[in-house]
């Protein structure tokens, strides 16, 4: 029974993909509705299982042999744990109802079709790497993962800008998937084995440090470029140039959150190297601190979203590396739905001030034209991200500090801290400006009734999960992550920190966007140097291009000039040989019959010289 | 005597063969080179007839063979002829320096 639960969930948004590939080019109202009947189809049968194989003790496993070399078995099918469970949840049920908002938010785009049809193969091909047996099989969905983010963030792919945004995801990632490859093939080498339950449990020890070393660092190489960690994140940005319930997918559950799962998912494996963990750590913090600033002078919605998911990725990965994977995971599971909802908010909010994705753009619309609800949920959302008491946020990031401050990692903790308080600076800046109230008159946009269904719901189930889903919850929660919650003196002393580090920047940032008058820097603009830095992006995007274009030119040069003087040549002159040799060889067939004769009494001679004196 | 030995005999014939051989290389005209191919074969009798005589053999073989090789030759240059006749109807030339028409 939950076997098939398992198949249903699996397989639901792969045969909406099929049949949305196979309908007639004219149906697309019925392509979005077998998308999305399909897509709830598979996040009900999800969630049930959740109830039923939640406290489950063994977890499912459904195994295929599939490629066999000398002693190597590469399988497929399900290993269902617990972790595998919630993630898998987590995705059905959010890209359901991101999938339900692009009901309004498509509604007028003619490539309706080919949007869902790649949006169901895009949460398949995530949903089958949640709960795949095999690295391998795992890496394969990996790559469709990519392919799929490739193809949604060029959707609109007659702007230009789109365009090189999806080849930009696509090369920064596959720079980090290459790494994920060979940590494969060596752990297919080293240990004949790339099933997870084998390498969670008894690869360790079959693999020495350095090797080991090796593998992490290689498997990490791969998170880096699908969670966006620095120096591989710039794609991330960019990649706003997708429709938003494209980002809000790609900044949830799907592709960002592989990279996160994939590390807590292997954990038990890169635990046991503790350099790899501190890499991993130091970048996480990187990675976290460099786009929480990046996105103190944003002025772009999305773009600030998209900063903030990098930051946050960021802060799980730190938390990982620190040793706590419950810790990560919390937190990836609490932005999940957070972050998707604001994603889907900022389409609103685009779409109430005439498609501009300026804050403040979003400023000037009058308040009577902006939703009470979603300037609501817009509140829950960047309280919840800045990590504000009772909401979900809080709960993961108090986790993460809890963890930090019990095991006496003060750096990594003043670090958390400087992000928290970053974090809650520039979402509540965000927040202030969008709620602004504006005069600048503009005609109103009706929404029709059904549409505002499809609008409305998913934001509001989002939010009811954001504020009450981790309550409900708490007692599972508690148990499976090993929360560091327990109410005692350390837990308020936290408690106390984080909120008043929340708090300040809360505050800072009512100061400078809350009021009447408002600046548009805030104190960045008084930082020397700063706001430089961070117009010049860090000059990270200047540095990959000069990789992309002085190196990556520079190989493809030397592989043109290889090509023309080693290969090419060596063929060239293996023709040029036979060529010549022929020509001296025509000669003897001078058609003189004398010339033949000679020929043939010399080798009758010789021929007899040979006879003669062989012995 | 030098009659009852088979060197000289076969000397005779070696310089009639290379004789015939530098005939048939060096000579432009068929009909010199079907004249040539006859020293050849007449070299050839002989050594038929010296080792007829002085081998330890029945010495009819050898003359039998000789025979049949002068009839042989018979044949070869009414056949040979003949092929030169169609050569220099074509041709208007029997030089074989000239006929190169199968070179590659």
């Amino acid at each position: 029974m939950n076997l098939n639960l398992l198949h249903i969930s699996v397989f639901a948004n792969f045969l909406a993909f099929v049949v949305i590939v196979f309908l007639p080019k004219t149906w697309v109202k019925r392509s979005v509705t077998v998308a999305v009947s399909f897509a709830g189809i598979g996040a009900l049968a999800s969630t049930i299982l959740l109830f039923r194989q939640f406290s489950a003790p063994a977890p499912i496993e459904w195994v295929i042999p599939w490629l066999k070399w000398n002693s190597a078995q590469v399988n497929v099918g399900y290993y269902l744990d617990t972790l595998a469970l919630v993630m898998l949840t987590s995705v059905c049920v959010i890209s359901f109802l991101i999938q339900l908002y692009s009901v309004w938010y498509m509604n007028e785009d003619p490539a309706k079709k080919r949007f869902f049809g790649t949006i169901t193969f895009f949460t398949w091909a995530m949903i089958s790497f949640v709960v795949s047996v095999n690295l391998f099989a795992s890496y394969l969905f990996w790559e469709l993962i990519g392919l799929a983010s490739y193809l949604l963030i060029g959707f609109w792919h007659e702007k230009a800008s789109a365009r090189a945004a999806a080849i930009k995801a696509f090369v920064m990632t596959r720079f980090g998937d290459l790494g994920f490859m060979a940590a494969v093939i060596l752990l297919i080498i080293q240990v004949h084995n790339t099933d997870i339950s084998f390498l969670i449990t008894q690869a360790g020890s079959q693999l020495g440090q350095t090797q080991l070393l090796i593998i992490v660092g290689l498997i990490f190489l791969g998170v880096m470029g699908k969670s966006a960690q620095f120096p591989l994140y710039t794609w991330l940005p960019d990649a706003m140039e997708g429709p938003t319930p494209v980002s809000a997918l790609i900044h949830s559950a799907t592709m960002v959150a592989a990279g996160v799962f994939l590390l807590v998912r292997l954990f038990p494996l890169i635990e046991l190297s503790s350099a790899g963990m501190h890499y991993i750590c130091f970048i996480g913090g990187l990675s976290s601190l460099l786009t929480a600033i990046l996105a103190l002078l944003e002025r772009d919605m999305k773009r600030i979203l998209a900063y903030s998911t990098c930051s946050q990725l960021g802060f799980m990965v730190m938390a990982v590396g620190a040793g706590t994977w419950s810790g990560g995971m919390f937190h990836l599971l609490t932005h999940a739905f957070f972050k998707s909802m604001l994603f889907l908010l900022s389409g609103y909010f685009i779409f109430a001030s005439h498609h501009s994705n300026d804050i403040f753009d979003m400023a000037k619309v009058p308040l009577k034209d902006k939703s009470k609800l979603m300037l609501a949920l817009l509140w829950i959302g960047a309280l919840a991200l800045a990590g504000l008491f009772p909401l979900s946020g809080f709960m993961s990031k108090e986790n993460i500090f809890g963890y930090l401050l019990e095991h006496h990692h003060y750096g990594i903790y003043s670090v958390a801290l400087t992000i928290s308080f970053l974090t809650a600076y520039y979402t509540s800046r965000m927040a202030f400006v969008v709620s602004r109230d504006g005069h600048h008159q503009m005609e109103h946009h009706t929404i029709s009734k059904g549409l505002n269904i499809a609008l409305r719901v998913p934001v509001t189930v989002l939010g009811l999960v954001t504020v009450a889903g981790v309550w409900v919850f708490f007692p599972w929660l508690k148990e499976f992550f090993q929360l560091h919650l327990e109410l005692n003196r350390e837990f308020w002393l936290n408690f106390g920190i984080t909120t008043t580090v929340v708090l300040t920047g809360i505050g800072i940032a009512y100061l400078y966007f809350g009021r009447k008058t408002f600046s548009e820097k805030g104190w960045v603009g008084f930082v020397p140097g700063l706001d430089f830095l961070i117009a010049k992006k860090f000059y990270l995007d200047i540095f990959w291009n000069a990789v992309m274009q002085k190196g990556v030119y520079g190989l493809a040069k030397a592989g043109f000039w290889s090509e023309a003087h080693i290969v090419n040549a060596a063929v060239n002159n293996v023709g040029y040989a036979c060529v010549r040799g022929g020509k001296a060889v025509t000669k003897l067939q001078a058609g003189e019959v004398q010339r033949y004769i000679v020929i043939a009494v010399l080798v009758i001679v010789a021929v007899v010289l040979y006879l003669t004196f062989r012995g | 005597m030098i009659y009852n030995q088979l060197t000289p005999y076969l000397l005779v014939s070696a310089v009639l063969f290379c004789a015939g051989l530098y005939g048939i290389i060096e000579r432009r005209s068929l009909i010199g080179i079907l004249i040539a191919a006859e020293l050849i074969l007449n070299a050839a009798n002989i050594n038929f007839l010296a080792f007829g005589r002085f081998m330890d053999v029945d010495k009819a073989i050898g003359q039998i063979y000789a025979i049949f090789v002068i009839g042989l030759a018979a044949a070869e240059v009414a056949v040979g002829l003949s092929i030169v006749i169609m050569i220099h109807r074509k041709f208007k030339s029997i030089n074989v320096e000239k006929l190169v028409k199968l070179k590659g």
